[in-house]
């Protein structure tokens, strides 16, 4: 008896472990979007991101024209804006120097990623809001 | 008469001075890394936007909570308005004396809600605040609600923090609820002009190292 109520629990146990792995997979997918994705959510709008590495905010504001304007701390620079046909977004504010990243969105939430040395993608900026407009200009 | 008027002239003068030792564009650092820049300042009011460009309204009374907060893209937020007691009458002149009163808060979406504050002055001391030594003023105050069935108070935060007159500003903050403990201090204030993107962003990254 004491034996049958062992494996029972050893059992309950086991699909309980597994059921969380599972949810936690289902949780932890992420997809990467593709160029028509990225436009969408990009393109005109004011973003705010918050750098995952260095805790900071910034708010950029996406000209159709391809222009840039970002504001870190009450501070403004301006820089431009492309996208790449896989999805790529390229910023540069540093002349010469674009950074161009895939976006990838995991539930509900968007994030800026990089490839690490193993091929994953490692997250470095969360995006917290998506306005429509130039939000900057106006202040 | 004539002594009253030049006394709340003095005083008025003395407020205006106040008001003006922080300039609008200053930018005030804190020990857990938040940072504030102040967009507006009034004899009633000041206004403060953090690095996210959220909004805080804040009444010159430093008991009372935020006045309004708005968030910058998404335009939401709240606003909070006393609806019973009169935290004005505490005064500096009686440490010891507390005082209730009730904020109400309306939300973006017009959700309304009431919290009860009970506060108390504790009392002027020195306090080194920017390597230099001030006088501060300490408050005690604490939100809790009334239990509906039993009417009694329910604890839900503590604020014990000091306030600088001078600066116009709370200098030491410890915050207490029923499942944390947090705590900050004022450890720069920034002028305009010295207020760059670099310097504060150094100032913060320094800071969040050491935590």
């Amino acid at each position: 008896m004491t034996e049958t109520l062992r494996t029972v629990l050893l059992l309950v146990m086991s699909s309980v472990l597994l059921a969380g792995c599972n949810a936690n997979l289902v949780r932890q997918e992420s997809r990467v979007l593709s160029a028509a994705e990225v436009n969408r959510l990009f393109v005109g709008n004011t973003v705010e991101s918050y750098n995952l590495n260095t805790g900071f905010n910034s708010f950029t504001y996406y000209h159709p024209n391809g222009q840039a304007l970002q504001e870190r701390l009450w501070t403004r620079r301006i820089g431009s804006w492309q996208l790449k046909p896989d999805g790529q977004i390229c910023l540069e504010f540093v002349k010469g120097k674009p950074r161009c990243r895939h976006i990838v969105q995991q539930g509900g939430t968007y994030y800026k990623v990089i490839q690490d040395k193993s091929g994953e993608h490692e997250q470095i900026v969360r995006y917290r809001y998506f306005r429509q407009g130039d939000a900057l200009s106006g202040l | 008469m004539h002594r009253r008027s030049l006394m709340a002239g003095a005083l008025m003068v003395l407020s205006g001075a106040l008001a003006a030792a922080v300039p609008v564009g200053s930018v005030a650092v804190y020990s857990d890394g938040d940072v504030e820049k102040l967009i507006e300042s009034t004899a009633q009011r000041k206004v403060w936007e953090d690095d996210r460009k959220r909004r805080y309204v804040r009444s010159v009374n430093p008991i009372l909570p935020v006045l309004e907060r708005k968030d910058f893209l998404s335009g939401r937020g709240y606003r909070q308005t006393v609806v019973k007691g009169q935290p004005d009458s505490l005064d500096s002149l009686n440490p010891g004396r507390h005082v209730e009163f009730s904020i109400q808060r309306v939300t973006h979406d017009g959700h309304t809600s009431v919290r009860e504050w009970d506060c108390q002055y504790l009392g002027k001391r020195q306090e080194s605040v920017l390597s230099k030594g001030r006088m501060v003023q300490r408050y005690s105050c604490e939100r809790f609600t009334i239990h509906r069935k039993l009417h009694n108070r329910v604890f839900r935060e503590r604020r014990e923090f000091s306030y600088s007159e001078e600066l116009g500003l709370v200098v030491d903050l410890n915050r207490t609820t029923a499942k944390k403990k947090t705590s900050r201090k004022l450890v720069a204030l920034l002028p305009p002009k010295s207020a760059s993107y670099k310097k504060v962003s150094a100032l913060v990254r320094e800071l969040r190292k050491g935590q």
